[in-house]
């Protein structure tokens, strides 16, 4: 399932929204897809943000964010919502869905750490020379997005379900 | 150095392509590197490795020009790959180059990381 709401689409010449989301895009993760979702959230940006970097800082957080919600998901009632409010000049990625406790845990974890982290890239770089010791799951994603694209990372449990936030201040926006 | 021993990797979207030109080999990378290529590519570049290591290589220059993206599964599949090379010592290890393309920053952002994994043996241009 697939729903794009452009609000931006539907009120042309309105000028800067301050209220709701420029764009909300839902819908069921799947491995085939995420070269085709991120080069979709990028070009979209690329409407929105002047910064060809920035764009890529956030194709790059949703790419890794939507492999996590594939990887980790329960079943295939995973739900990906990304959400631009420019009018706030925010950005904001969530995505949403089942996950074991064990998995549920270890985003909590990972996350706390990253927040406690000094330096997020140090950080990260340590966790990348970690991974290459090892052959299971790399377990960079979420210390990547941080790190690289600079967007600060926050969870939400309710019971089964996790739902995962990148958000960031955008510095160049252009009109609406 | 035998061209034909190296191989290419071609996958839905991704491929990597080495070259063996003059004495020195060059491995390109390109397409979108996202998790359904990042089993492929550990394997391909173990491969890669004992190959490297069999012909004496002593660089090995990675061509990024047209590479879009590189996920964490992936950065991990080279992390792995240049920690095993930068284990060995120094006369039977080769050093590896690669060559970024300059208007995408992200390559040397994401490239540091790996850097930092095995600096003896690494460079970013």
């Amino acid at each position: 399932m697939v729903e794009v709401l452009s609000e931006a689409a539907q009120r042309p010449g309105d000028g800067p929204l301050d209220d709701g989301p420029v764009m909300s895009v839902s819908f069921r993760p799947h491995a085939g897809l995420l070269t085709q979702t991120r080069e979709f959230v990028s070009s979209f940006c690329g409407t929105f943000v002047r910064d060809p970097d920035m764009v890529f800082r956030i194709a790059m957080a949703v790419h890794e964010l939507l492999e996590n919600a594939i990887k980790y998901s329960l079943d295939d009632a995973s739900q990906v919502r990304i959400e631009i409010r420019a009018g706030k000049r925010r950005i904001s990625i969530r995505t949403d869905n089942r996950a074991s406790g064990a998995s549920i845990g270890a985003v909590r974890d990972m996350i706390r750490r990253i927040h406690e982290a000094d330096d997020p890239f140090e950080f990260y770089c340590n966790l990348v020379r970690a991974s290459a010791e090892r052959d299971e799951q790399s377990g960079l994603g979420l210390a990547r997005i941080c790190a690289e694209a600079g967007l600060e990372l926050d969870s939400d449990v309710t019971g089964d379900h996790v739902s995962i936030t990148a958000d960031a201040p955008i510095e160049r926006v252009s009109a609406l | 150095m035998n061209a034909v021993a190296f191989v290419p990797l071609t996958l839905a979207g991704f491929e990597a392509i080495p070259v063996v030109t003059a004495g020195a080999l060059e491995l390109s990378l390109n397409g979108n590197a996202d998790m359904t290529v990042s089993a492929g590519l550990k394997g391909y570049l173990k491969d890669f490795d004992n190959e490297a290591q069999r012909s004496g290589v002593r660089v090995v220059h990675v061509r990024l020009g047209e590479l879009y993206f590189l996920s964490s599964s992936c950065l991990q599949a080279l992390a792995g790959w240049l920690l095993l090379v930068a284990s060995r010592s120094a006369d039977t290890r080769y050093q590896v180059s690669f060559r970024t393309h300059a208007a995408r920053d992200w390559q040397r952002r994401s490239l540091e990381a790996i850097r930092r994994v095995a600096p003896k043996i690494v460079e970013v241009l």
